[in-house]
């Protein structure tokens, strides 16, 4: 026996081994690995999307922090080295082009970041400068620099073209920068760092431009898509590989099987041989399981066993039977057979018996060597009865569309139809007598078969789908029904199993659960239509972006999104599109269910069948309202006011532009009213910021209500605004809108719960006029309003040529009072202040006087608001001051002894003047502060500030003493003076002028009197100028007079020579 | 007026450019510990005198004292150790950004013949040699010993060096009162100068490059010689657009620095301030907006336990 086993050892063990190394060979490309590399795929192809917006807001202006940009870019950089490692499983899976790509990839990424850096730095230089050159133009602003609006312009052109990059635009940029750096009038830093600013800001902006095109440039898209798909179809490839190496497993995993049942086979008959020599004649009679009867050549039973007995009950006294009274009897009890029995025993017979009770026996007479007959019959009642029901059943089974497979309850077939053979391969004549196991795979886990028998024991139905092997050895699944048939008496005789093969269906299904997944998951909406264009399928982001739900989508023309701002001509270039290359994408506004219009970036693919014809249309779009709106903001922002939503002074500027050209083309009228509120600043320092920006909200409703449509209202800057008219009749049109706009202005405002009134002033100048350039139109129109404010509020005034020349004087005044004090034309006058009672000469005013070399001498009413305005008010404010003291500490030290009183302006406070630079004067000059009176003029009281306090209290502090000059002539209420540290008041002239004629003035003045005695004031009457004005004041107990009266204000070596000629007059 | 308006538009350039502190995902407690005693170890040098603290001292502002640090044997360093604090939040590592993270940043100074000049295969037999140690390793790694396994371990104890809690994240969460008014006028011109287009993000920096000098030429100007270290990130990408070119470092610990910039050639954040305004803005800034800008900085510096009460420190220096 060892040496007939020694074959099919070796052959077992070759087997085996060729199982082993094929099993291995098809592990090898896991499914889990390829899957995970499909996902790497997938998170390349995000991270990368991702890093490309973030870097294009990045280049656009958008973003202003990388934060974002670096942590994707670390995430994709670490991704691209663990897939490029050369040990890891990924880089592993991959063929030799595949590889190839990868690197590539890697590559254009490491490119990307390269260029990313770039992009990064030239958009922070660029933000850096649009920062920063606001600053610059302030800076020349505030200086009055002459450049300062053509550097606003520029600065205003270039945040233009860095927000609508055109490079038509760009051209003329290079020339205005160019020519703004050739025409630097001085080496004002500001000046100078701004055209730096701006020369290399075009310079950043073209860099960026460049960079962001060759970021754009680099495809890692492309190169990832050629990436999968040559990874796909070496996967492919490899799965080809795979299959067949299973399919060879397969096979030998049959041959395997058949080498052990062959080796099984050959050990039963060995085994076979030796137990029937042993057992062969008891077997025979007492084991058998059938009926046996032995009749001898003569027809006499010789031998039975106890079941012939019981088989054939109506027989007795057996012993004397022979076969011929058998038949006979057997017949007589009518008992009926298949075939006839033949008397004489001459051949082997197998026939049916049926007997009158209903039961069956397989009959099989034999003839034995010595010529008698061996009968055996087998009961097979229940096998015959089932075998009918089978048979009925059989015959409406066998046309049945599925697989029905009929097993008894050891699994035995007993029966399948031709679909279960077509399914599995087998014939029916392979699987009949077999058990069903022959079909199972091997792949299912014996759990389920566990559940499944005790479902089927219980009696009830099993179902479930189950992984099984055809003939061929190829698995398929099938959809699997058990259930048990029961025999008469209620047990159950079989299983009966309706099976459907699935696989494609799985297959198909796989397929779909993942394009659904990734089609519901999608960010960007999914629109399926038929080759008719009727939408078939959307995703769930299309019901997000557009509001429809698929249902009420479903059918219907894609046209019910149109927003209507697209014409026909737009979506025939769009199917023509479509219809020659097969796809198109662009911009397009569409509407949602709600009824708002949406722009969206969509693509359209026609999907072809085999013959070219359009069968689907995909299409594919997301929502870029977001991103629109942001660029819509940063428009807006750079073209409005963002307080009042009013165009500003860009804007303005533009228009202005326009209507100009229009109003020259079409002869046309247009007028620009410059609107200045009055009292506005009172407002803002009384209530408060807040309500300031209110009171202009509110301003600004008022004067669009005042205007037409057509025409522009903006905002020019604090309280500034600007109308320009366009196409209006005549003069007359524009001065009933000012008219307008005055009347509804000086309506009582409501802010913080009080009615505040304010007005304005306007000025006006016409389109055509003295001007066709929108600077000066606007030059004009405010010099108008200076005017008009000048002449009272609440007034307009038309520019005209007079304004302009007054302009010009003042223009020209303005330039020789700079060189003015350099030039010594200024000088400082002196008039006495004389003690009522006593007429001594107590104390001196000093008073400015200009020479000018033609104009002459220039009265301080003409020069000091020009002062004041140019800020000049400083160093020449400080001048009189110094020269002042030294002149009054001078005469002082000869023994006169003086105080000094010294007019003071409020602008002087923003200019340098305070307690510190006040004491550095006064300590040069030997001068003690409390003999220093500093006049100021009500109207700086009216201010009301805390700063305005603090600043006079910080020199009353000094021990410095404060007059109100011109008192009487203001606003100021006398509940006014307390808050501030005030020691005199000086009576204006026209009081004391008029006081012996006007009895009014007279009681004015005697009220004056006593208040400044009530609050401890010190009194100071101005322009006396007669001995009646004098003994009046005396009387009514003023205590100081200045006036020609004494004398008129002279310079200093004059007014020695009068004060030693002085005799005090009492 | 139009000024102010421009500003408001320009707003949106400036606006949420600053990001608060995030917080950084908790790491296994034994690896950082692990970090924490490499960091320390002065094994990791030739000469056993050098650890990664002798430079980057954490109780000072996680930097040196000195201008230029001192490495084995007396050797001094060519460019200013940068602060380990908030290295982790970087775009890249060492002043040319020549190590694309923590890990590989490593191997910088244990190579570098003026820092710790040594090689990985000595510090692994020294560290081999200590039982404590190495049942450490093995604790937390599967192959002990290695030099990926010390990379590990120090850029994780590394990450957990955030600055947290700032007066100026605290202000931008919304509590009005973390700044003081100079403060927030420091802000303002922060971002008005354009400061803040590159100092960004929640590190105030550290996330791009830019020139030394994008106005002036600060070398030329500096006068001295150039060395190796000035041409920056030029040095690792050879392209002569680079020189000059350094990572913006980030401020969140400049207010604890005694020296400023890769060359130390500042000593106090005003001398800083106002050669930045100088070279990449072109202006001399007036004294009041530089003390503004500083107290600004000042309120960006968080808190870390391992820093002892940097204000403090700072205020008894001056």
């Amino acid at each position: 026996m060892p040496a007939l086993m020694r074959p099919f050892t070796v052959l077992l063990i070759l087997t085996i081994s060729a199982l082993i190394a094929l099993f291995l060979q098809t592990r090898s490309i896991g499914l889990i690995e390829h899957t995970e590399r499909l996902d790497h795929f997938l998170q390349l192809r995000e991270l990368d999307s991702k890093l490309d917006e973030q870097t294009l807001l990045i280049a656009t202006g958008v973003q202003n922090q990388y934060d974002t940009q670096v942590q994707l870019r670390k995430e994709i950089d670490t991704l691209v080295a663990q897939l490029i490692h050369q040990d890891g499983r990924f880089y592993q899976g991959l063929d030799q082009k595949s590889s190839e790509l990868l690197h590539q990839y890697a590559q254009a990424q490491a490119e990307k970041a390269r260029i990313t850096e770039e992009i990064k730095l030239y958009a922070a230089l660029i933000r850096n400068a649009l920062l920063f050159m606001p600053n610059l133009v302030q800076e020349l602003r505030d200086d009055e620099h002459p450049q300062r609006d053509e550097s606003a312009r520029l600065m205003s052109q270039l945040f233009r073209y860095h927000l609508f990059p055109d490079p038509r635009v760009l051209t003329d940029l290079y020339i205005s920068v160019d020519h703004f750096k050739s025409n630097l009038d001085n080496n004002h830093p500001a000046l100078t760092a701004f055209a730096t600013q701006a020369n290399q800001n075009l310079s950043h902006l073209n860099n960026l431009h460049q960079y962001r095109d060759a970021f754009n440039n680099i495809s890692t898209r492309s190169l990832l898509r050629s990436l999968e798909q040559s990874y796909q179809s070496h996967y492919n490839k490899r799965s080809r590989h795979a299959e067949a190496f299973t399919l060879t497993l397969l096979l030998l995993s049959i041959l395997l099987m058949l080498l052990l049942g062959g080796m099984f086979k050959r050990l039963q008959q060995l085994n076979e041989r030796s137990e029937q020599a042993r057992t062969r004649l008891q077997d025979a009679v007492n084991s058998l399981s059938e009926a046996f009867a032995l009749f001898d050549k003569d027809g006499k039973l010789v031998l039975f066993n106890q079941r012939w007995q019981s088989f054939y009950p109506w027989l007795k006294e057996l012993d004397s039977l022979d076969w011929a009274s058998q038949q006979r009897l057997n017949k007589q009890f009518g008992v009926t057979t298949s075939a006839d029995i033949s008397n004489t025993l001459d051949t082997t017979q197998n026939y049916l018996e049926q007997t009158p009770d209903g039961r069956w026996y397989q009959a099989s007479n034999n003839l034995t060597a010595e010529g008698g007959i061996a009968s055996v019959r087998t009961n097979i009642t229940e096998m015959q009865q089932t075998h009918l029901r089978l048979r009925q059943l059989g015959r409406a089974l066998e046309q049945s569309p599925s697989a029905v497979m009929i097993t008894d309850t050891e699994g035995v077939i007993e029966y399948i139809n031709p679909k279960l053979s077509e399914m599995t391969g087998y014939l029916s004549d392979e699987l009949l007598g077999q058990n069903n196991n022959i079909l199972k795979s091997g792949e299912m886990p014996a759990s389920l078969f566990i559940e499944m028998w005790n479902v089927l024991r219980e009696g009830k139905t099993w179902t479930g789908q189950l992984l099984n092997r055809k003939k061929d050895g190829s698995l398929f699944w099938d959809s699997t029904s058990i259930s048990p048939l029961r025999d008469d008496t209620g047990t159950i005789s079989h299983f009966i199993a309706v099976k459907e093969d699935i696989t494609e269906r799985l297959n198909a299904e796989e397929q779909l659960r993942m394009v659904a997944a990734v089609f519901e998951t999608s960010n960007e909406a999914i629109m399926i239509a038929d080759h008719k264009g009727l939408i078939k399928v959307v995703n769930r982001a299309f019901e997000r972006i557009t509001g429809y739900t698929a249902d009420e989508v479903k059918g219907k023309n894609p046209s019910m999104l149109s927003s209507g701002r697209h014409d026909r001509d737009f979506y025939e270039s769009m199917w023509e599109t479509l219809t020659t290359t097969g796809c198109w994408s662009g911009e397009i506004w569409n509407r949602r269910k709600n009824g708002s219009v949406y722009p969206e970036w969509l693509s359209i693919s026609a999907l072809h069948d085999d013959d070219g014809n359009a069968t689907e249309y995909v299409s594919v779009f997301s929502d870029i309202t977001n991103r629109k709106e942001a660029e819509a903001h940063i428009r807006h922002q750079a073209y409005y006011d963002a307080l009042t939503q009013l165009p500003n002074r860009n804007l303005l500027l533009d228009r202005l532009e326009v209507a100009i050209h229009t109003a020259e083309r079409d002869q046309q009228i247009i007028s620009v009213l410059f609107i200045d509120l009055d009292r506005f600043k009172y407002v803002n320092d009384t209530l408060g910021h807040e309500y300031g920006d209110e009171l202009l909200v509110q301003v600004a409703k008022r004067l669009s209500n005042c205007v037409r449509e057509s025409d522009t209202v903006a905002r020019f800057g604090g309280d500034e605004f600007v109308i320009l008219l366009h196409n209006i009749q005549s003069e007359r049109a524009a001065t009933l809108i000012a008219e307008k706009i005055i009347r509804r202005l000086s309506e009582p405002f409501t802010l913080a719960g009080r009615e505040i009134v304010i007005g304005a002033s306007i000025g006006l100048t016409l389109f055509p006029g003295e001007s066709d350039d929108p600077d000066t139109l606007l030059r004009n129109a405010d010099l108008a309003m200076y005017r008009a404010k000048q002449t009272g509020r609440n007034r307009f005034q038309f520019f005209t040529g007079s304004l302009q020349e007054q302009a010009n004087t003042l223009m020209e005044m303005e330039q020789d009072l700079r060189l003015a004090l350099d030039k010594g034309q200024l000088e400082v006058f002196y008039q006495p202040l004389v003690k009522a009672n006593t007429g001594r000469v107590t104390g001196v005013e000093a008073l400015l006087r200009w020479h000018h070399p033609t104009l002459g001498m220039v009265p301080p009413d003409k020069f000091i608001p020009l002062a004041e305005d140019t800020g000049l008010i400083g160093p020449i404010g400080q001048w009189v001051l110094e020269t002042a003291c030294q002149q009054v500490n001078l005469w002082r030290q000869q023994g006169i002894k003086l105080y000094l009183s010294v007019n003071i302006s409020g602008r002087q406070r923003d200019l340098g003047l305070d307690a510190s630079s006040l004491k550095r004067i006064l300590e040069q000059s030997h001068f003690p502060a409390n003999e220093l009176v500093l006049e100021i003029t009500e109207g700086m009281l009216l201010d009301n500030s805390d700063t305005t306090i603090a600043w006079l209290q910080s020199f009353s502090n000094m021990g410095v003493h404060l007059a109100i000059d011109d008192f009487g002539t203001g606003y100021s209420a006398l509940s006014y003076l307390k808050r501030f540290p005030i020691d005199m008041l000086k009576i204006d002239r026209e009081f004391i002028s008029e006081m012996t004629v006007n009895s009014d003035d007279s009681l004015l003045v005697e009220a004056i009197i006593s208040m400044a005695r009530s609050l401890k004031l010190r009194l100071i009457a101005e322009g006396v100028e007669t001995d009646e004005q004098r003994k009046l004041l005396l009387s009514l107990g003023c205590e100081y007079l200045q006036g020609y009266f004494f004398c008129k204000p002279v310079p200093g070596k004059y007014f020695i020579d009068w004060l030693a000629a002085y005799q005090p007059i009492k | 007026m139009c000024f102010s308006l421009c500003a408001v538009s320009l707003n949106s350039y400036a606006n949420r450019a600053i990001l608060p502190t995030p917080e950084l995902p908790s790491l296994p407690a034994p690896l950082v510990s692990l970090g924490d005693t490499l960091f320390h170890d002065t094994r990791l040098s030739a000469d056993n005198t050098i650890s990664c603290a002798s430079c980057h001292d954490l109780s000072h502002n996680g930097a040196d004292r000195r201008p230029f640090s001192v490495g084995v044997g007396g050797a001094v360093g060519r460019i200013r150790a940068p602060s380990v604090y908030n290295s982790a939040f970087d775009l890249a590592q060492f002043w040319d950004g020549r190590a694309i993270d923590l890990q590989s940043q490593v191997d910088g100074p244990i190579h570098d013949e003026v820092e710790m000049g040594s090689d990985w295969e000595s510090i692994i037999a020294k560290l081999q040699e200590d039982p404590s140690i190495t049942q450490r390793f093995n604790a937390v790694f599967r192959n002990g010993i290695t030099a990926d396994n010390i990379r590990e371990a120090l850029a994780a104890f590394q990450k957990t060096l955030i600055l947290t809690d700032s007066p100026f994240d605290r202000w931008l969460l919304g509590d009005h009162s973390a700044l003081t008014s100079q403060q927030v006028r420091g802000y303002e011109l922060f971002r008005s100068y354009g400061c803040i287009s590159c100092h960004q993000g929640a590190n105030v920096g550290g996330n791009m490059f830019s020139r030394m000098g994008s106005l002036e030429n600060y070398f030329e100007l500096k006068g001295e010689h150039i060395s190796q270290a000035d041409l920056g990130r030029y040095n690792v990408t050879g392209n002569p657009n680079h020189r000059y070119v350094f990572k913006v470092p980030s401020l969140r610990t400049a207010a604890l620095n005694d020296f400023f910039f890769h060359d130390s050639s500042a000593n106090s954040l005003e001398d800083a301030i106002v050669t930045m305004a100088r070279f990449q803005l072109g202006r001399q800034l007036p004294e009041k907006h530089i003390a503004d800008i500083a107290a600004f900085i000042h309120s960006l510096t968080g808190t870390h336990p391992r820093l002892s009460s940097p204000l403090n420190n700072k205020l008894e220096q001056q």
